[in-house]
């Protein structure tokens, strides 16, 4: 006896479908903008109907799919971006992520005068 | 007891608790008051770790926000917050969605057109590794793009979804000494205190809100 969970062939099998129609990499999601430019991605439901499988197999898929969709190594890039920034905060505030721009505006106020 | 603890400042790890509190608060009063039935929206995740409830939609539904370039759903004078929601049969006026959206603000529009970037996605580019991505033309969104999967990883990365990864290394590892090394790491045990003491708050990126300058006068402190 067990909890349901998807055999690993079933998984390989329809994994890269799963994930490419689902939500995980959302593309103009945005409610406002005009239906054709929409790609929101399907829900599992949907995503099962396309398949021809059951929803409780796309869902298992789907969860184990974008666990796995990046390795280890973007757990120590997502530590490393947040102390990056953290750091970065500290020292310019808000800066850190508009510098550029703030520099440029600078630019500009110099160059009216 | 729930009175208590709303009497007393919340602390970080305790911030979810304490609105799903005052939520519950509320249900109680609703019934009681009123003699409607309320009921708490349930934290946590269903199956397939989605929410039993879309609070995003529900919070754009009832005006409390508009949904941003980043995702969440900013409200108009204090930007990114936490939300809360009950169920109830109380019959009760309905505000609607904003009319204006809230995202793009003023001050991202002008960096739009000076760098072709705003503050959220300037920190966290999808192109060069982050999350987001999109455009704007003529004050609105008109592309986006965001990765859920990589967000999971920078807001709950020590958290549930880290441990299940964390463990799958050490589980994956034959040689005992190195498994060893791999389950007592600064890793695995901040995932460990994340999931037990910690709630959910050494976990959280945020990065993107810290910059969005919706509602940051209120988060600007002296």
């Amino acid at each position: 006896m067990s909890f349901f969970f998807v055999e690993p062939e079933v998984y390989k099998k329809y994994k890269d479908w799963v994930l490419a129609m689902s939500q995980s990499i959302q593309v103009n999601y945005v409610e406002h903008l005009a239906p054709e430019k929409r790609k929101p991605g399907y829900s599992d439901k949907q995503i099962a109907e396309a398949l021809g499988l059951d929803m409780r197999v796309v869902r298992e898929i789907r969860c184990v799919g974008e666990r796995e969709f990046y390795d280890i190594d973007e757990w120590e890039k997502a530590t490393e971006f947040k102390e990056r920034q953290c750091r970065a905060y500290a020292e310019r505030g808000v800066a850190s992520a508009t510098g550029k721009y703030f520099a440029a505006k600078k630019v500009k106020k110099v160059e009216k005068k | 007891m729930a009175a208590k603890q709303a009497d007393q400042p919340p602390r970080e790890d305790d911030l979810t608790s304490t609105i799903k509190s005052l939520a519950l608060k509320l249900c109680h009063y609703v019934e009681r008051k009123f003699g409607y039935y309320a009921l708490l929206y349930p934290p946590g995740v269903d199956r397939g770790r989605q929410p039993f409830m879309s609070l995003s939609l529900a919070a754009e539904l009832a005006g409390c926000g508009t949904r941003s370039l980043a995702g969440p759903i900013l409200n108009q004078e204090y930007g990114f917050m936490y939300y809360a929601a009950l169920i109830t049969t109380l019959p009760l006026p309905v505000d609607g969605p904003a009319q204006e959206s809230v995202c793009p603000a003023p001050e991202c529009l002008s960096m739009w057109e000076a760098e072709s970037t705003t503050p959220c996605l300037a920190v966290c580019p999808i192109e060069n590794g982050g999350c987001l991505g999109g455009r704007l033309e003529n004050g609105k969104i008109v592309d986006s793009q965001y990765d859920r999967a990589r967000c999971t990883i920078r807001t709950n990365g020590k958290w549930v979804p880290g441990f299940q990864k964390a463990l799958g290394l050490a589980l994956d590892e034959p040689d005992g000494e190195r498994r060893k090394m791999i389950l007592n790491s600064t890793m695995f045990t901040r995932t460990l205190w994340s999931m037990t003491y910690s709630n959910v708050s050494q976990a959280q990126c945020f990065e993107c809100m810290r910059v969005c300058p919706v509602g940051a006068m209120h988060r600007n402190l002296n």
